[in-house]
């Protein structure tokens, strides 16, 4: 009964935007900082993408103005706590609320009139680039001095200092970055999920999705894909779900639910080796 | 904590509530310029008037709250009218946003156009005896002990049935789709009239069992009037899950018809339909071809804003309950089909443009005739025999299949109002 098919094409479109902030938020944290402001990077990134698909016709460079734009919000995050040492929880949520709010004055400026949309199936090229996103942050963490450089400030911010890594400099990049990816996932999900139209409310939670899925990926970028991919077709599948007899609520919270279900399971099973990044998530 | 820690906590404090109260700043003054606008001038009038409307969504919806705001704009450019509005205003806050703006002073009307800004007029009718207030939807009943609320409604079960027959023409499968915002008695009698007007349609073009086997599915429901990604996901699932190729719908955004669209450009035929706005226009306007718009309802608000303004302008207010149906607020009621106007501007309440390559000319001839019929009451969806079961908010049967509407029988106002049951040929999935 269930098409198989059809339920696959529509996850993996849920899953781009997802894996895209959630890889981007999975390198800074492993750096040993966390963004709270992902949901606030994304509804900017999807007001400018629609705003710029407009002006500039292209949603290829509505992508990248929206990655541009996240990512020079995303100073309010990163001079504060990075360079200025303040509370990197409060920042971020003082980001979330900033971004929110410039998103609804950037958005109606679109008034109602679409972007040229994305594709959205598998044959998009950015699903295609997501792949290859996750693949290039794998060999960055654990293949490349500088992922040696981002994990041991992870661990130890002291170590890292006394060591003399360039702590701010690569915590400030990859939130930029981070950034970036977030503000392009906010402009995938308006310009291939909702045909290049915009409204208020657009990123509908999907930021605060996307840090619970770094958690989830166990702060690797494969774990977050995988994670992703799990999220996204749970939120492709809330109608199927409800139709097979699931109280509709329920079936509204399947996402949620699993990924709490998936993380209890994996704090259980995961032995002492895994384990996320101490300045992140000091379990002792 | 040691005294760094908290120092650099404070610090963080600090920066993170500056940050914040600049972005609040930002908002709260662009809000006040972009969502309240006055426009309208009194120079040269003798009567003046101020009324208030307030939307609970954005005007850039394309469907419900744009709908509104077009008629509000022409009703603006009379010059005794003085007209604000204000955007999606939650309904758990209308009451305080409503009352800081009457406290301002100089409103003579406020238009409430959602069902739930029920609570906060009843609470603002008595403080302000001397403004008139108009709730959209009603039902009037609510406002039995307010003398100056009235309330008005632009009525489509007449048109969902006019989309049935088509839809039940050009369907395939036989199966057709349903995603409601919520089942109230409002879109549980829409889903029934399109239902019926399906098997009428089938049966006219000589389909699917005469129509015996055509099958409406309805998704559970959004609970959300407007639900973008969910009607997106839910029109998916009616199409590629159980082979839905005709997707009707009550959500007042875009989605579902751009969802529909976008099965044309992958190879498949899905028809929707125009809510409110019509769609051709808007995908005209954005220099792009829309395929799948096969009809749909429209409404125009501005007659029915002209009229009560004007009566209170004048003096005459008295309050009343508006139910514009077909053949409400026309100069000419029944029109022969030559001369017909269907599926093009005509009163309160209209038919989109109709798909005419889509819909077989025979069927389409039934839909002008049944327009027309419908406009002077002579045809009516709700005409027994019908049978059915009674359903709960979920839209799950909680009885037998049996005869809700006698042989002959035509269901009144009330029944209409307050139907809770489905038609024998609507499933929830």
């Amino acid at each position: 009964m269930v098409e198989l098919a059809s339920l696959v094409t529509a996850a993996l479109a849920n899953a781009v935007p997802l894996a895209l902030a959630g890889i981007g938020e999975a390198l800074l944290e492993r750096s040993g900082r966390v963004n709270l402001g992902v949901e606030g990077l994304m509804a900017i990134g999807a007001a400018v993408g629609v705003l710029a698909g407009i002006h500039l016709g292209s949603p290829y460079l509505a992508l990248l103005g929206s990655g541009i734009a996240a990512a020079m919000l995303s100073l309010l995050y990163v001079v504060p706590v990075i360079l200025m040492g303040a509370d990197q929880i409060v920042a971020g949520l003082a980001l979330f609320f900033a971004g929110t709010a410039l998103a609804d004055l950037v958005g109606s400026a679109t008034g109602g009139a679409p972007a040229p949309p994305l594709d959205g199936s598998p044959r998009d090229p950015i699903a295609a680039s997501t792949l290859a996103l996750a693949a290039g942050a794998m060999v960055l963490l654990y293949r490349s001095w500088l992922g040696v450089e981002i994990r041991a400030m992870g661990e130890s911010e002291e170590y890292a200092v006394a060591r003399g890594l360039r702590v701010p400099l690569i915590q400030g990049g990859l939130a930029v970055a981070a950034a970036f990816l977030a503000g392009v996932a906010g402009a995938y999900m308006a310009l291939a999920l909702h045909n290049g139209r915009w409204y208020s409310g657009i990123t509908a939670g999907w930021g605060w999705i996307a840090l619970g899925l770094v958690i989830l990926g166990y702060w690797s970028p494969a774990g977050v894909l995988l994670a992703s991919l799990l999220t996204g077709a749970l939120l492709a599948s809330r109608t199927l779900l409800a139709a097979y007899g699931v109280n509709e609520a329920l079936a509204d919270m399947a996402p949620y639910l699993a990924v709490l279900a998936a993380l209890l399971a994996m704090s259980l099973v995961a032995g002492r080796r895994v384990r996320p990044p101490a300045m992140v998530w000091r379990r002792e | 904590m040691d005294r760094r820690d908290f120092l650099k906590a404070g610090a963080g404090l600090v920066a993170g509530l500056a940050i914040g109260a600049i972005g609040g700043y930002a908002l709260g003054s662009s809000k006040a310029e972009t969502t309240l606008q006055a426009s309208g001038n009194s120079e040269g009038a003798k009567v003046r008037l101020k009324a208030l409307w307030i939307y609970v969504g954005p005007i850039g919806d394309y469907g419900w709250t744009h709908s509104h705001h077009i008629a509000k704009e022409k009703v603006a450019q009379h010059s005794w009218v003085e007209t604000v509005h204000l955007e999606k205003v939650p309904e758990t806050q209308a009451y305080d946003v409503i009352k800081a703006q009457l406290d301002q002073g100089g409103y003579d009307a406020v238009f409430a156009t959602s069902y739930g800004y029920m609570e906060a007029i009843k609470r603002l009718a008595p403080q302000y005896p001397e403004v008139k207030f108009y709730h959209c939807s009603g039902p009037w009943e609510e406002f039995r002990d307010h003398p100056n609320v009235s309330t008005y409604f632009a009525e489509f079960y007449q048109l969902y049935y006019l989309n049935g027959v088509a839809a039940g023409a050009v369907t395939e499968s036989c199966r057709l789709g349903y995603i409601p915002a919520f089942l109230i008695p409002e879109v549980v009698r829409h889903i029934n009239a399109f239902a019926i007007g399906a098997i009428h349609g089938a049966k006219i073009a000589g389909k699917c069992g005469n129509g015996s086997q055509v099958e409406v599915l309805v998704t559970p429901p959004l609970n959300s009037w407007f639900a973008p990604d969910k009607a997106r996901a839910a029109a998916q699932t009616l199409v590629d899950q159980y082979g839905v190729d005709v997707l009707s719908y009550t959500e007042d955004s875009t989605a579902t018809i751009e969802a529909a669209e976008e099965y044309w450009s992958e190879g498949s035929k899905v028809y929707s339909f125009s809510h409110y706005s019509d769609m051709t226009q808007y995908y005209k306007s954005q220099g792009r071809e829309l395929r799948s718009h096969l009809t749909g309802q429209i409404s125009d608000w501005s007659p029915i804003y002209y009229t009560l303004l004007a009566a209170q302008a004048t003096g005459g207010y008295t309050k009343v309950d508006i139910w514009a149906r077909l053949g409400d607020y026309v100069p000419i009621r029944w029109r022969s089909p030559e001369s017909s106007r269907a599926g093009s501007p005509e009163g309160a309440v209209y038919l989109a443009p109709l798909n005419r390559e889509a819909i077989p000319p025979r069927v389409l001839e039934e839909i002008i005739r049944l327009y027309e019929d419908m406009k002077e009451l002579l045809y009516e969806p709700f005409t027994g025999p019908l049978r059915g079961y009674q359903i709960d908010e979920q839209g799950r049967p909680q009885e037998e299949v049996k005869l809700k509407v006698e042989e002959g029988a035509r269901l009144g106002r009330d029944s209409l109002w307050y139907m809770n049951w489905f038609h024998e040929s609507v499933q929830r999935i």
